[in-house]
């Protein structure tokens, strides 16, 4: 695959280092700008609240709690 | 075939690549953005802040800008969804431990700061004022939850005065001093206006949560405390914080 882009990338090896360098940080650049935020949901980290919209809106639970 | 295996090779290698990357984001990146959206909500705040200060002291007595009746006093205008409100320091959690409370508890709000439960009661108003924050990423503001301490003070500011909590021990956590009570996630009664299992009887509260294990969320940490005082902000930064910042 690598080999193959770089067959594929026009003029010298110098320009085609520049060409593979400005490809991958453009790689890295979309992947923390628009993957990772996308795939973030995914993991638990993110949840620190307990389980509700509006804390109005609900009864509370007699039976729930670990004490631990 | 030698192809194939080497196409192979290479896309395990760069899924690594970007798992690792992945990694990166997470502890380090999400940090860097939290600490820039933090900065971004104190400057709002303390525009506020001034123009608050400003208007107190340009018309002490009566306010000439209003129409009608005059408002009463002390009863806050509502939380707009997403918008910071009030900056809260933990003593307990170093002397730098800032961070800004927005309105709500969706992901987006966490992701700039503390969330305040939609609902619940605002700073300083009888019921309960409750707060999530990330335990892990977006800048570990609750990383050192289970060190609060019965007693420990939670200090909060928002444009108008110093709110100073102090901790109180949870009902059920026998004869320990630790102010954490650890829970699983549907147990809401926690941050009812009278806290289950914090308290028995109505009064002015708070209650912060986050989640346990630090990589994890199969559980809940929830701190509970109560009211001491309420003094404006002109009366300067109060003693709780003196020589932590």
């Amino acid at each position: 695959m690598y080999a193959w882009i770089w067959r594929h990338l026009p003029g010298n090896v110098w320009v085609r280092l520049a060409i593979s360098i400005v490809l991958v940080l453009f790689i890295v650049y979309a992947l923390f700008t628009w993957i990772f935020p996308w795939a973030e949901p995914m993991l638990p980290f993110s949840d620190v609240t307990v389980d509700q919209g509006n804390v109005n809106d609900v009864t509370p639970n007699p039976s729930g709690g670990l004490p631990g | 075939m030698r192809t194939a295996i080497r196409g192979l090779g290479e896309t395990f290698i760069t899924l690594g690549i970007v798992i690792l990357l992945f990694v990166v984001y997470q502890l380090y990146w999400t940090g860097v953005l939290a600490r820039q959206a933090r900065a971004d909500e104190l400057d709002k705040l303390n525009k506020k802040m001034k123009q608050n200060l400003a208007a107190a002291q340009a018309a002490p007595p009566a306010p000439t800008t209003s129409k009608g009746p005059p408002p009463p006093p002390a009863a806050p205008e509502p939380y707009k969804h997403g918008e910071s409100f009030a900056v809260m320091y933990i003593p307990r959690f170093g002397s730098g431990w800032k961070w800004t409370v927005l309105a709500g508890t969706d992901a987006d709000v966490l992701k700039k700061g503390l969330g305040w439960y939609d609902g619940s009661a605002q700073v300083g108003q009888p019921g309960n004022f409750a707060v999530a924050g990330h335990r892990k990423t977006y800048g570990d503001p609750m990383i050192h939850f289970p060190d609060l301490r019965v007693g420990d003070k939670i200090v909060i500011n928002d444009t108008v005065n110093w709110y100073i909590y102090t901790l109180d021990k949870p009902v059920v956590n026998g004869s320990s001093d630790k102010a954490v009570y650890k829970t699983v996630p549907e147990d809401v009664g926690v941050v009812a206006t009278v806290p289950a299992k914090g308290f028995d009887k109505p009064g002015t509260y708070i209650t912060l949560t986050t989640c346990d294990p630090e990589y994890g969320s199969s559980h809940r940490l929830i701190a509970w405390g109560h009211l001491d005082r309420v003094q404006a902000l002109s009366a300067g930064e109060p003693a709780e914080l003196k020589g932590t910042s």
